[in-house]
């Protein structure tokens, strides 16, 4: 299989960014990850985009082709992708394919959502429809409510981890305060997090990750062509890639309190790297709430099956810990830009593995995992990614 | 009338448009006898209510779309 390369990354800051059109944020970050891989726009093959849900939220679809007017491609190819939550790493994902047929050699990949310009009920109204809408959103479902059901049965079938849970929040906006792209810059007290109010039992305020406005993009290159061009950074190569899915609907999983599309997805991208979950030095994954998180470092093989909470209160998931997870703050305190996620997922992995991430810089950062889920754990797209 | 147990569930304080007028209500996944599991809003909790995995909850009378509706 063609070997692939990340030769550029650019992103927005994150936040609540309502003032700003969609062409503007996919011009900032996409003009920033071209600059960065130093390459011609003309070099670039095709362009693949994830976006969630702007056409409810902005009235705007047919996303690739915006894109690739804001960024003044011409007549490349351009595919938007969705899949929920997972939309971005999609977008990745099927570049990678892409790429890996021979049919290109060099694509950008972008992610892109703006949401705080609606009011909430309105946001949670747009995410419900990335759950089974007449099985369970007109059941009064929301993702809240869906993870929240989640963690019940977690507390039930291993034990109570609200406590860890909350580590988890409060780990997060430490890392998040020495990220200048984050959304949230702020001390919070593990006090105040496990006091705030609740959203949906037992899930509080700080369990749940944020509505954020924001673009990430990256460039790749099949390896072979990216070494014609001149070397700006580390090379950083993709080891292993991995995409799953499952039922759509909560109820028709078998299983609640663990994943299968992230096992599955897991399973593809460690076989393919040729890597075991103990070689991962960090990784980027998924906590759209601070269940999912412990939840998803139990799937990913890092922690046994119920011990995940046990590990967030050793501190191993801490920026200074063995195992280092979101140091970018993650969805809960970096934000949760639906489309873009799994692009600043990746662009967090790259900056740490190129050594840049400046105050967060971890100790050591050779091979990074960014694990990024659609929905209710319906799509799961894991990559691994090795810094050369 | 038929009868099924929660198999989790969660309480909403912030929901979707819809059911805004609802809050705070009871959400939940079900498990029926045979092993059948659906997700159904559960009709008449009050926040005095001790809810738990296991409790049993009945089918009423009302039916809302076509589907049956579960209270306690």
């Amino acid at each position: 299989m063609r070997k692939i390369s990340i030769l550029g990354i650019g992103e927005t800051k994150m936040g609540r960014l309502a003032e700003r059109s969609l062409r503007d944020l996919i011009q900032e970050a996409g003009n920033k990850a071209i600059v960065d891989a130093g390459i011609e726009k003309k070099e670039i093959d095709a362009l693949y985009v994830g976006n969630f849900n702007s056409s409810y939220l902005c009235g705007q679809g047919h996303m690739g082709s915006l894109a690739s007017e804001a960024l003044e491609l011409g007549n490349i190819p351009t595919v938007r992708t969705e899949g929920a939550c997972a939309s971005g790493s999609l977008a990745f994902r099927m570049a990678v394919m892409g790429i890996q047929s021979g049919t290109y050699d060099i694509a950008l990949v972008g992610g892109v959502e703006k949401m705080t310009h609606r009011n909430t009920a309105t946001v949670t109204t747009a995410i419900a429809s990335a759950m089974d809408y007449e099985l369970e959103a007109m059941q009064g479902f929301t993702f809240p409510a869906s993870f929240a059901m989640i963690a019940h049965r977690y507390f039930h079938e291993y034990r109570d981890v609200k406590r860890e849970m909350g580590m988890c929040a409060y780990n997060a906006h430490q890392n998040a305060l020495l990220n200048p792209d984050a959304q949230m810059h702020k001390d919070v007290t593990l006090e105040k997090i496990l006091a705030a109010d609740l959203i949906a039992s037992p899930l509080s305020l700080f369990d749940c990750s944020l509505v954020t406005d924001g673009a990430a993009f990256v460039v790749l290159a099949a390896a072979d062509a990216a070494r014609g061009l001149r070397a700006k950074h580390r090379t950083i190569e993709l080891a292993g890639s991995g995409h799953a899915g499952d039922t759509l609907a909560l109820a028709s999983k078998p299983v609640i309190t663990s994943f299968a599309a992230t096992k599955a997805a897991a399973a593809q991208a460690y076989f393919q790297a040729n890597l075991k979950p103990q070689d991962i030095d960090f990784a980027e994954v998924h906590d759209c709430f601070t269940i999912t998180q412990i939840i998803n470092t139990e799937d990913l093989g890092f922690f046994e099956k119920g011990k995940g909470g046990d590990a967030v209160a050793e501190g191993i998931t801490a920026l200074k810990g063995k195992k280092p997870i979101n140091p970018s703050g993650g969805l809960k305190a970096k934000g949760h830009p639906i489309g873009a996620t799994g692009l600043s997922q990746i662009y967090e992995v790259v900056t740490q593995l190129r050594g840049d991430a400046a105050k967060r810089q971890l100790a050591k950062a050779d091979i990074g995992l960014a694990h990024n889920l659609g929905g209710t754990a319906g799509t799961c797209v894991i990559n691994i990614f090795r810094g050369q | 009338m038929k009868t099924a147990k929660i198999y989790t569930y969660s309480i909403l304080f912030s929901s979707s448009e819809e059911f805004q007028d609802k809050v705070p209500y009871l959400s939940a996944i079900l498990e029926m006898d045979d092993g059948q599991r659906f997700a159904s809003l559960i009709e008449g909790y009050r926040p005095d209510m001790e809810i738990r995995i296991g409790q049993e909850v009945k089918g009423i009378e009302k039916e809302e779309n076509g589907a049956p509706q579960f209270s306690f």
